[in-house]
């Protein structure tokens, strides 16, 4: 007599649509060989150190400045992009102005171009010599070799995230929702604040998190204008490279996990509210 | 407090919209615009609404030179087709935004407005529905809290632009009748926008029939059903399919 495992835990929902074994299999293969196996073999590397050399390795000061340069920095652009990315995107969607196609499309190019290339030419343009280096300086703001000039470059490669995630998000919000709140006796600055904005934030946030997320990982264009001084403008990603080329790969490994867990948990937290945001509607 | 529009027009890039439109609507009067698309009739009613504006031509509602007042100042209750609720609140917290968004000398207490949205849900048979989210309720049901949202402002007129034009036969019929009892008790003159000549003679104590920007007809259902003034106007109402004229 067969039994018929009515309650039982099952894999999935019977359903209509076909290749959901063939499909999740793939994912899970998929995923392993990209992502998954080469994480595991760097969370395995650094422990050949122990936990104490592990320790020490993380927390040297050195280690730590190139950290705190590379998330402080990579949150101050992802901020500055949301505020200006949101500007933008709503611009290029609200509003027509001549050539906003080759406006468009050059929202693109920090996507397109080598950082390398932009790298150089940031720090060519902001060198106390360059076109906007010279009136900085003048002004007694130094910007390419500084701090300051890692936040430059990650702005730069950071602004299409934003700008990409919410665009079609605000065309899709259409004229209505605003029109209403106008009928309804709401001034232009409650329909931003109280409408708009709350319609965009889930989104905005999105593309904040992968500004930020892009910007803790870039090299080729920082390392360019940084000026790469130790304990003021080093970034962490150049720390493993300079670690590499010593041969001291267990080090290297030892930053490279610690942004990893960084990064992860705080794009697990940005997705949580995300998800918290979008849940509601 | 009736209603005086006068040789209204408005060009489009292209075309006119509306064509030199003029009639009268007397206080507390439930009119239909009735026409096929593009005849304008949308145009007109949210140039009533402030969201648009004409070339040339007025309109005075209560003594007032009604295209001078913003619309946020008309308190012209607008129900759009779509409904264009606020999706990230619910539906208390959209009936309640009107009065939330006052200015604070005239913005009722708290209490006040939670009293009111309660009372307005009652009014459109929503109660206990408060705290969802418009996506959790069906399309007959958001058409309602939008019609609860246009009524907590008290509008001096209501426009609704298709009000059920997104809903199907069954529930637009329930919705139809229990619209004109509401109209009915409270009172407030009101202009719905239709293409539905079924619908306009069902609800509306006046209806005007567009075409092309310019008002064709505009009397009783009984008088435009009776004795069609022009041409289109009676080839309009021939078309209807299953439309049983009163006559």
């Amino acid at each position: 007599m067969a039994a018929i495992p009515s309650t039982a835990f099952r894999w999935r929902e019977p359903g209509v649509l076909p290749g959901f074994g063939l499909s999740l299999g793939f994912t899970v293969f998929y995923l392993s060989a990209i992502v998954l196996i080469p994480l595991a073999a760097l969370l395995i590397r650094p422990w050949e150190l122990g936990w104490v050399g592990f320790w020490e390795a993380v927390t040297a000061p050195r280690v730590l400045a190139s950290l705190k340069l590379s998330f402080g920095g990579a949150a101050i652009a992802a901020l500055v992009n949301a505020v200006f990315g949101l500007i933008v995107a709503w611009a290029l969607v609200r509003y027509r102005f001549p050539f906003k196609r080759l406006v468009d499309a050059l929202v693109d190019l920090p996507f397109a171009l080598p950082t390398a290339v932009a790298g150089i030419a940031l720090s060519t343009l902001y060198a106390p010599n360059g076109w906007l280096g010279a009136p900085l300086a003048a002004w007694g703001l130094k910007v390419a070799y500084t701090p300051l000039g890692v936040v430059v470059a990650l702005v730069f490669i950071g602004l299409p995230f934003v700008v990409r995630t919410l665009q079609p998000v605000i065309s899709e919000l259409g004229a209505e929702a605003e029109e209403a709140a106008a009928t309804l006796g709401a001034s232009r600055a409650q329909t931003l604040i109280r409408v708009v904005f709350p319609a965009l934030a889930p989104a905005l946030l999105t593309g904040t998190a992968l500004a930020f997320a892009r910007a803790v990982g870039e090299y080729g264009s920082v390392i360019f204008i940084a000026g790469n001084l130790p304990m003021v403008s080093e970034i962490a990603p150049l720390l493993i490279v300079i670690k590499l080329e010593q041969f001291d790969y267990a080090g290297a490994a030892a930053i490279g996990v610690v942004m990893l867990a960084a990064s992860f948990l705080i794009i697990l937290a940005l997705n949580l509210v995300q998800s918290l945001l979008a849940t509601r509607r | 407090m009736s209603l005086v529009i006068d040789s209204i027009a408005k060009r489009f890039a292209s075309y006119a919209a509306l064509d030199g439109v003029s009639f009268h609507v007397p206080q507390g009067a439930f009119v239909a615009l009735l026409g096929p698309s593009g005849s304008g009739k949308t145009t007109l009613l949210r140039i009533l609404g402030g969201l648009e504006f004409p070339d040339s031509g007025t309109v005075r509602f209560a003594d007032l030179n009604w295209l001078g007042v913003p619309a946020r100042d008309r308190r012209a209750g607008f129900v759009f087709q779509h409904y264009a609720l606020f999706r990230h609140m619910t539906v208390a917290q959209n009936i309640a935004f009107g009065l939330r968004v006052r200015r604070w000398h005239k913005r009722p207490p708290r209490a006040e407005i939670n009293r009111r949205v309660e009372e307005l849900l009652g009014l459109v048979q929503l109660d206990g529905l408060g705290m969802r989210y418009p996506s959790q309720i069906s399309g007959g049901q958001q058409q309602r809290v939008a019609l609860a949202r246009a009524l907590a402002i008290e509008p001096r007129m209501l426009l609704l632009d298709e009000p059920f034009g997104a809903l199907d036969a069954k529930v637009r019929k329930e919705l139809r009748g229990w619209l004109r009892s509401l109209h009915e008790r409270l009172g407030i003159t009101s202009i719905f926008v239709t293409h539905d000549q079924e619908e306009a003679f069902a609800l509306a104590d006046l209806v005007a029939v567009m075409n092309k920007g310019r008002i064709e007809q505009y009397g009783t259902p009984q008088d435009v059903i009776r004795a069609p003034r022009t041409p289109f106007v009676a080839e309009f109402l021939e078309r209807a399919p299953g439309a049983a004229p009163l006559a």
